[in-house]
């Protein structure tokens, strides 16, 4: 499926992945992602992957990044999906919508790991306790509650002037509340953020509809969320299957069990038909309609499957320094901050249908 | 048939759940979560208000019920400081029942009930902890038991050894069940750290260095372990369903809550079909649950106990369990990580392993069945 190119960059990322990552992999779920894992991450040019090179970037194609994130992802999913909010939800979108400046400036400085940013989308969640920050008299201020990475530099959110909603990027300002408790992906801050700043620190990006710009970067981000479940799938199941070879019960290794073997099988199965599925539509003009689809159906993959794999660990699946556990918080956590599930449902129904359906 | 359950019955669920409501407050779920703690004050405070009362079964149910209603890590905690008691209330000795049993009841001391082991859980004849008769009235025990619950801090176990070489093609046989104290020379109890769930409880690996065992702490009769443990089993998987519907109502109370107040602030959410049919499906298998529980504890307490029911409760409810709070989870979205429903969610996972994982308790239904229809047959011929 993947060309020889990207078969070369996934053995390169694989191998990185294994002898650098698979070890950290626990300290980063206790201790965050650490300088030095950031130093690794930017002399092998995966902080600015998608950015072009005159930004200090890797210039990755879809395809490509796809594979970074899903050989990242089989040991760190907190690591793969802080490396998808720098090139998906900030160097893509200052890419698209941003000035040359902007580019010069923040792409650079997360390419060189001198710094890093976050997207705050909850605007476009459908949540209860958020509300859209407004700017008035040229002064920012007000909380958000729910911020990934919000330890890092730069924000980009939506926010509201006169009645209308802009996508703003705050460059400085922004004071980190504290820690929220973590479902997933316990190697990046999640906390709330509060806001007090004037405009003249922070730059619109793009013209239009800032809750508009929101739902396309989430869209755009779909094979890239995609990969990190993918990445997940295949490691906990492959895990599961090697541990069901050497554990034993009633006298028989547990791949011996018809209803353990079968359902590792199946979900192995439906893995390699998704991949192909996904690096299909990595390696074709973009088709929203496919992009969400396979998300949909990769994480609820990833969630199958790390709940398999608990199971077929037993009580050690229950524990942290087994390494299974985590998959399980991580593909739920994977699915909260996919996106908005219903607003993407319906989009594809719509698509399907060819007509807006699903309103009731 | 009657479905209802008493006012006396629905009174103490009210009470129990008041008290859950009232003790387990944020910060005590919080830091017993997040500490790896157990919360010795409130199972103090717990057997201090008559919740936990073994001549009174419904009620117990009822509590551990409600408690994981509203959080699986203080609630199991404070009640589990019994586990296995019945072991001794129905085999224990005069001698034993006085020394130990009376004190467990009353909440004094802690038991552990001690049967897995690092190389095996589900294969309960595959321990291999083994006890060698001294041939003066004691024996001489060493082996280890892993994931042991009240691990670090019961002070006793009812543990099962094997006290005879194995016979291969009775694995069952030459199994017994000894009380182990842990004052005793030769035990010694380490911590696990680190469960995705039930954090509040205490878990630990327990170690036998040519443990002395008197011949007083054997429990019933030597050989019998294997079978005090499958006993038991049917008493202790009916409360773990009651965790199991616990914990999913716990999840369905979430996702009321949650459609209310969007509904509330004008999100038309609740209106939306997709929400209806969630609250019905939850709410449906959560019911399912109930009442498979229920009825499964009804012929236990009127001491008629059904290893397929039982078994039916347990494999259902703790589906249900994950089920409910995966689906809440779902629906709540980012509102849900920051909430309980987190830990709730963490939690529910355990009810699928422990006590018999559901793979377990599917084999236990189908055997039983077939066996019973093979007699069946039999009879007829
Ligand atoms: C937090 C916690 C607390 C615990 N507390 C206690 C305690 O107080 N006392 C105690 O004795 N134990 C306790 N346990 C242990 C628990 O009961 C075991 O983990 C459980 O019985 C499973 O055993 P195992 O972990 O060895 O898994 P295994 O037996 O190795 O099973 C692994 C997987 O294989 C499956 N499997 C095994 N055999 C078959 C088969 N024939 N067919 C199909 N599938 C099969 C299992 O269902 C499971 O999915 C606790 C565990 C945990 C995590």
């Amino acid at each position: 499926m993947l060309n020889e190119e990207l078969r070369f960059l996934k053995q390169t990322i694989y191998d990185f992945s294994t002898k650098e990552i698979a070890p950290k992999a626990l300290n980063i779920e206790e201790n965050g992602i650490d300088s030095d894992i950031i130093f690794r991450m930017v002399e092998m040019g995966f902080m600015g992957a998608v950015a072009p090179t005159e930004y200090d970037g890797s210039a990755l194609d879809n395809a490509g990044y796809a594979v970074l994130l899903e050989e990242i992802a089989k040991n760190s999913p907190s690591l793969a999906f802080y490396l998808m909010i720098q090139n998906s939800f900030v160097i893509m979108p200052i890419l698209k919508y941003g000035s040359e400046e902007q580019k010069r400036i923040v792409i650079h400085e997360i390419a060189k790991g001198e710094a890093s940013g976050t997207l705050i989308y909850s605007d476009i969640l459908d949540t209860v306790d958020d509300q859209i920050l407004t700017i008035k008299d040229g002064k920012i201020s007000g909380t958000k509650n729910y911020v990934m990475n919000s330890s890092g530099k730069y924000f980009i959110l939506n926010t509201n002037e006169d009645g209308k909603n802009r996508l703003l990027l705050i460059k400085s300002g922004g004071s980190k509340g504290k820690e929220h408790a973590k479902l997933g992906f316990r190697g990046i801050s999640f906390s709330p953020v509060s806001f007090d700043t004037t405009a003249g620190l922070s730059d619109y990006i793009g013209t239009g509809d800032g809750k508009k710009l929101l739902s396309e970067i989430i869209d755009n981000s779909a094979i890239a969320m995609s990969a990190i479940a993918l990445g997940m799938s295949e490691s906990v199941i492959s895990k599961a299957i090697e541990y069901s070879k050497v554990r034993y019960a009633f006298g028989y290794p547990l791949a011996d069990f018809q209803p353990l073997a079968f359902a590792m099988s199946e979900t192995y199965g439906e893995l390699n038909i998704m991949r192909n599925e996904l690096y299909r539509i990595a390696t074709s003009p973009l088709d929203l309609q496919d992009a969400l689809t396979i998300k949909h159906n990769l994480i609820e993959l990833a969630k199958k499957s790390s709940k398999l794999a608990i199971q077929i660990h037993g009580g050690y699946g229950y524990l942290e320094d087994f390494g299974i556990e985590k998959f399980y918080r991580d593909s739920m956590f994977l699915s909260v901050l996919s996106g908005n599930r219903v607003a993407e449902l319906t989009a594809i129904s719509n698509m399907i249908f060819g007509a807006e359906v699903a309103k009731i | 048939m009657d479905f209802s359950i008493s006012p006396e019955l629905e009174e103490f669920r009210n009470k129990v759940r008041s008290f859950a409501l009232r003790e387990f407050t944020e910060e005590l779920k919080h830091k017993h979560d997040e500490e790896e703690s157990y919360p010795e004050e409130i199972r103090k405070k717990v057997f201090k208000d008559g919740l936990v009362d073994v001549s009174k079964p419904w009620e117990m149910l009822i509590t551990m019920e409600e408690f994981c209603r509203v959080d699986p890590g203080l609630g199991l905690s404070s009640i589990v400081s019994l586990f296995g008691n019945e072991i001794l209330m129905f085999h224990g000795s005069d001698y034993q029942r006085e020394k130990y049993l009376e004190k467990v009841w009353k909440g004094d001391l802690i038991s552990g009930f001690a049967v897995t082991e690092p190389n095996a859980g589900s294969d309960v004849a595959g321990i291999s902890s083994y006890m060698k008769n001294n041939g003066d009235g004691t024996w001489l025990l060493n082996g280890g038991k892993m994931f042991i619950t009240n691990g670090t801090i019961a002070d006793i176990f009812l543990t099962l050894v094997r006290s005879s070489p194995v016979d291969v093609a009775k694995k069952h046989h030459g199994l017994s069940m000894v009380i182990v104290e842990k004052n005793m020379k030769g035990f010694s109890a380490n911590k696990i750290k680190g469960k995705m769930g039930v954090r509040a409880t205490n878990t630990g690996e327990l170690s036998f260095d040519n443990v002395v065992i008197p011949e007083s702490n054997i429990v019933g009769e030597i050989g019998k372990g294997f079978y005090y443990v499958m006993e038991f089993f049917n008493i202790s998987r009916i409360y773990v369903a009651a965790q199991a519907v616990g914990i999913a109502q716990g999840a369905l109370d979430y996702i009321l809550n949650y459609v209310a107040v969007n509904k509330k602030t004008g999100n038309d959410m609740a209106d939306k079909e997709l929400t209806s049919f969630l609250i019905a499906e939850v709410t449906t298998r959560v019911e399912a649950a109930r009442l498979l529980t229920y009825r499964a504890a009804s012929l236990l307490f009127k001491f008629t106990p059904d290893p397929v029911a039982t078994s039916i409760a347990k494999y259902y409810a703790a589906e249900t369990a994950t089920y409910a709070t995966e689906k809440a989870m779902e629906l709540l979205g980012i509102d849900g990580v920051t909430t309980d429903l987190e830990r709730l969610y963490r939690d529910a996972k355990i009810t699928e392993i422990w006590e018999g994982t559901s793979e377990i308790e599917k084999l236990t239904i189908a055997r039983m069945l077939i066996k019973n229809k093979i007699k069946e047959v039999e009879q007829h011929a």
